[in-house]
């Protein structure tokens, strides 16, 4: 029973008296018709949620109840058109207009802006992370309309879907108004100051009017029930949508922080199932992200970025940051374009979405005979952001190379670099990139066969250009043919556009060829081989791209440009059959394996029979998938069916386990080697600290051989770069053939090139001082390896221009930079080029010996 | 006023108690839905404030009958249902009503 006021009772009362005898003459009874009515002002009223009956109120229920008479008088009265009907535009009033304007039309074009840019989500958070918010959000404007419109005269649908509908919109639109209550004020400033800003507010204005909307359309239509359904709809929808979030939060914390194994191990197969990707991604940027997270997080242990990243690849096998993946999330921009905290260290670091790889050249020049080649591969960098960042780029040398050339461009200048310790030459590049902001280069070895180069700053909206030199053995797997591979590019910090292709052009003096349709033979001068081609970048990493070249087997030598009067002879001698006491296969269980199984088990079930062999699985746990034995058909036929079984081929392997196995299996017996099978590992899992000591510790430890089944970053491999016994193979085919081309050096005798320095006149061809610097890169390697004063090899390797595990090459931009730095500024003498001094000399010779035969033949026409 | 207007005042008239009978056929209904509902009958253009005299005359000649019951979230409600009386007369008002609109349509065929 609602209070009424004595204002509100006297209204009501003179009201009563007024038509008490109209009521009477009618045949009514008066006082029912007044207690009818009281009993109407009092539910109108308790629909409204008032508790006390006012006169105000009295007067305008009982006007528009109808004029104080009785059914005589109403009869009398003119009828409206009948087509008045409920919802009709001539119900519309400035109310409906307000309500559907930002009650329908605001929150749906907010939704709308935001679903197509993102434009919350990158600057506070993401309100709508996946289809089911996005579905959840949109019942808020078509629940609305639904309750605007049936308060203009009536419910355009059932009464309980009506109340259902007004309650979904109502409790939705509550959860989202809370969301961005801290962000509304915002909203409000924005209005003030320049006139728009409505969409923070979207949310609230939505509630304002659903509720609003709820009491009109209580009176136009009556109680409408759908409490339950409504706010049971509701609910369920937001758990439905925020389940996925909140379980993988979920999963992630046990994952990581479980202090047992077990539970760790189903939290990773739990998030490899059911686990979302976005969440995972956005905590790999340390980014709480999306709507969910915003309340749920803190129930959670919270992961570390670094942990996150970490699971992350277990679960997918991918890196969190990988290229092909940059561009959706830049679009929720969770990339930042200025990556500090890598700028200047050793790691890659992820794709800055403005630094792209604006052109790229490589010029080689293969010496056949000579069994090497020198390469220069020319890089420009463009920068489109607003900030000056720094191009990172890890490189695969073809094996057994080094970088003997690094060459910047400062405005139209070249300037060299300088080789020497590669803590000095890094020092000196920290110094000028990252502290002055100038222009140096900086190149370091990062793994056997890989290098890292640091170009620092690319300007913003501006370019950098450099270049590098590689000086690199041919691969001699035949007595009258050599091969090559192309440098490629593991892993970056730039984007490689679809259209972005590396011209290469390659010569020779012997006939060079190439599987690659895309290479084209040219023939550029009488005497001279030449390949040209526009490669994509999966193109020049790919084992199709080697090259072929023709050779004789011959001594060479090359006058040796450090020591005068001496010289670098290479002849290559016949080394019989390198048998291993016993060959580990340790095969990565990674997701990226998964295509290199099948071929890889097929060249494993074509071993030569009688080697000691044992095989590992690397997955979730070490798996000895062959204990060791002397391998007959038998066992390589289960051993290649274990490795083409595809489940074992999930997410992220940890591979150092599977190696300790390994080394712990192959340790006791000298004369043994590890090869190890693997795909791209991009993050490290564990630290390789466990392996490095164990060779480090124990002498004629077993040698490890790395056979990477596809180009990528390797984590693993830079930590145990340094030592001698890492070893990569060289991809110059299919998997299988490479797998058989190792194999087979442990049962027939290979070729090998041996060179040694003279002090004395060589004998057979002279080739370019590129030789003479493969001496002193193996020199230097065996320095280093045989004693613990490195300063030596280091010496060696600065003085003959070789990057290397204890020298690095650094451009700097002034010579005071190299003073400061007590670095010696790099002179022109001994820089090596494309074609060689010594091929330029030939060229001569040629062009002069022509001259001198078309003068001949003259004087001979002439005299006849 | 003209005419037509007259006509639809005698219709008016006659219609709005077979109304009030209709909706209450088979079904009790609370006072205030059926007041809504009545009111919101195109044509009619009936306001609250008319229905409550009419539904007291209706109870008052036995035609429909009351009960109020105890609401815990408002006031106490008013429901109405017919009475045997009522459901009699509404029998004889709908087939009297039919019979009058068939005649009618009769005509209109004719003279279309």
């Amino acid at each position: 029973m609602l209070a009424w006021t004595p204002e509100a009772r006297e209204e009501f009362d003179a009201y009563g008296r007024q038509i008490r005898p109209r009521l009477e003459a009618e045949g009514a009874d008066p006082e029912e018709v007044c207690a009818d009515l009281r009993r109407h002002i009092e539910q109108e009223q308790s629909v409204k949620g008032e508790q006390l009956v006012t006169a105000p109120a009295v007067r305008e229920i009982l006007l528009r109840l109808g004029e104080p008479e009785a059914l005589a008088a109403w009869a009398e009265q003119p009828p409206n058109p009948i087509a008045q009907k409920p919802g009709d535009p001539q119900e519309f009033g400035s109310y409906h207009i307000a309500s559907i304007l930002f009650g329908v039309i605001l929150p749906l074009g907010t939704i709308l802006i935001e679903a197509f840019t993102h434009m919350c989500a990158e600057e506070f958070f993401d309100p709508i992370p996946s289809w089911r918010h996005l579905l959840m959000v949109t019942l808020v404007p078509i629940g609305n309309l639904l309750v605007i419109l049936s308060t203009g005269g009536g419910c355009i649908v059932p009464r309980r879907l009506l109340g259902a509908a007004s309650w979904l919109a109502i409790v939705i639109s509550a959860y989202y108004s809370l969301l961005f209550l801290p962000i509304a004020p915002l909203g409000v400033i924005m209005i003030i100051a320049y006139g728009w800003g409505l969409l923070p507010l979207a949310p609230l204005f939505s509630f304002i009017v659903a509720i609003m909307a709820r009491r009109r359309a209580r009176l136009a239509c009556g109680p409408l029930g759908g409490f339950v359904y409504g706010v049971g709809l509701a609910v369920a929808l937001l758990v439905a949508a925020d389940i996925p979030t909140v379980m993988t939060q979920s999963a992630m914390g046990r994952a990581v922080l479980s202090p047992d194994e077990s539970t760790r191990a189903r939290a990773i197969q739990f998030l490899r199932k059911h686990g979302s990707r976005t969440v995972m991604e956005r905590e790999c940027y340390g980014r709480s992200g999306d709507v969910t997270a915003l309340w749920s997080r803190p129930f959670f242990m919270p992961v570390e970025t670094a942990n996150a990243r970490r699971l992350y690849y277990r679960v997918t096998g991918e890196h969190y940051a990988r290229p092909d993946a940059v561009r959706e999330w830049i679009s929720r921009g969770d990339i930042f374009d200025f990556d500090a905290d890598v700028a200047g260290g050793e790691l890659v670091g992820p794709v800055q979405k403005r630094l792209a790889l604006a052109s790229s050249r490589l010029d080689g020049s293969l010496a056949a005979d000579g069994a090497f080649g020198y390469l220069e591969w020319t890089m420009e960098f463009r920068n489109k952001g607003e900030w000056e960042t720094e191009a990172r780029a890890q490189l695969a040398l073809p094996a057994g190379g080094a970088v003997t050339r690094l060459t910047l461009w400062v405005g139209d200048r070249e300037r060299e670099a300088v080789f020497a310790g590669k803590a000095e030459t890094t020092r000196a590049y920290q110094q000028v990139a990252v502290r002055e902001r100038r222009d140096p280069v900086l190149v370091t070895t990062c793994g056997p066969d890989q290098v890292l180069m640091r170009c620092s700053p690319v300007p913003a909206h501006g370019k950098m250009k450099a270049r590098i030199g590689i000086t690199f053995p041919l691969l001699i797997d035949k007595p009258d043919g050599a091969a090559m591979a192309f440098p490629r590019i593991l892993d970056r910090n730039f984007e490689i556009g679809a259209d972005m292709k590396h011209a290469v052009w390659v010569e020779s003096r012997r006939a060079i060829q190439c599987k690659l349709a895309a290479m084209k033979p040219e023939n550029p001068k009488p005497g001279l081989f030449a390949l040209r081609g526009q490669l994509a970048d999966a193109e020049l990493g790919a084992p199709d791209a080697a090259l072929m070249v023709q050779r004789d087997n011959v001594q060479v030598w090359s006058p040796d440009p450090v020591t005068t009067g001496s010289a670098i002879v290479q002849r290559i001698e016949t080394r019989p059959a390198n048998t291993p006491s016993m060959a580990i296969l340790v095969i990565d269980g990674s997701a990226a394996m998964r295509d290199a199984a099948a071929p890889l088990a097929d060249a494993i079930a074509r071993l030569p029979e009688g080697i000691p062999m044992a095989a590992i699985m690397a997955g979730d746990k070490p798996d000895i998938i062959q204990p060791p034995d002397t391998m007959n058909k038998t066992l390589l036929g289960k051993v290649a069916e274990e490795i083409k079984k595809e489940w074992c081929y999930t997410g992220g392997a940890d591979n150092v386990p599977a190696l300790m196995l390994a080394w712990d299996i192959a340790a006791g017996r000298p004369g043994s080697v590890i090869v190890w099978i693997h795909g791209p590992q991009p993050i490290e899992l564990s630290p390789a600290a466990r392996l490095i000591q164990a060779w480090e510790r124990r002498p004629g430890a077993p040698r490890l051989l790395s056979l990477a089944a596809m180009p990528g970053g390797n984590r693993l491999l830079e930590e145990l770069g340094d030592r001698p016994e890492v070893e990569t193979v060289p991809r110059l085919g299919a998997i299988g053939d490479d797998m058989q081309r190792l194999a087979g050096r442990w049962i027939n005798p290979s070729p090998i090139l041996v060179r040694e320095r003279i002090d004395r006149v060589a004998q057979g061809e002279e080739v370019s001082s590129h030789l003479a610097r493969l001496w002193a890169l193996g020199e230097a390697r065996r320095l280093a390896a045989n004693s613990k004063d490195r300063r030596p090899a280091l010496e060696l390797a600065a003085n003959y221009r070789l990057v290397t595990p204890l020298t690095g090459a650094v451009v700097l931009e002034t010579d005071a930079q190299y003073q400061q730095n007590n670095l010696k500024a790099p002179v022109a003498v001994g820089i090596p080029t494309v074609p060689e001094p010594g091929d330029w000399a030939l060229i001569a010779l040629c062009l002069g010996a022509l001259a001198i035969a078309w003068f001949r033949l003259r004087e001979k026409r002439c005299a006849a | 006023m003209g005419a037509f207007d007259n006509w639809i005042v005698q219709v008016r008239k006659g219609v709005l108690e077979l109304c009030i009978l209709n909706a209450l056929a088979g079904r009790e209904c609370y006072g205030y839905d059926l007041v809504r509902m009545l009111s919101a009958v195109p044509g009619l253009d009936v306001t609250e404030g008319t229905l409550y005299p009419l539904l007291s005359r209706l109870r008052v000649q036995g035609l429909v009958q009351t009960r109020l019951e105890e609401s815990p979230d408002g006031p106490a409600r008013k429901y109405y249902a017919l009475s045997a009386e009522g459901r009699r007369n509404l029998r004889l008002m709908n087939r009297y009503l039919d019979q009058l609109v068939s005649g009618c349509n009769q005509i209109r065929g004719k003279e279309d």
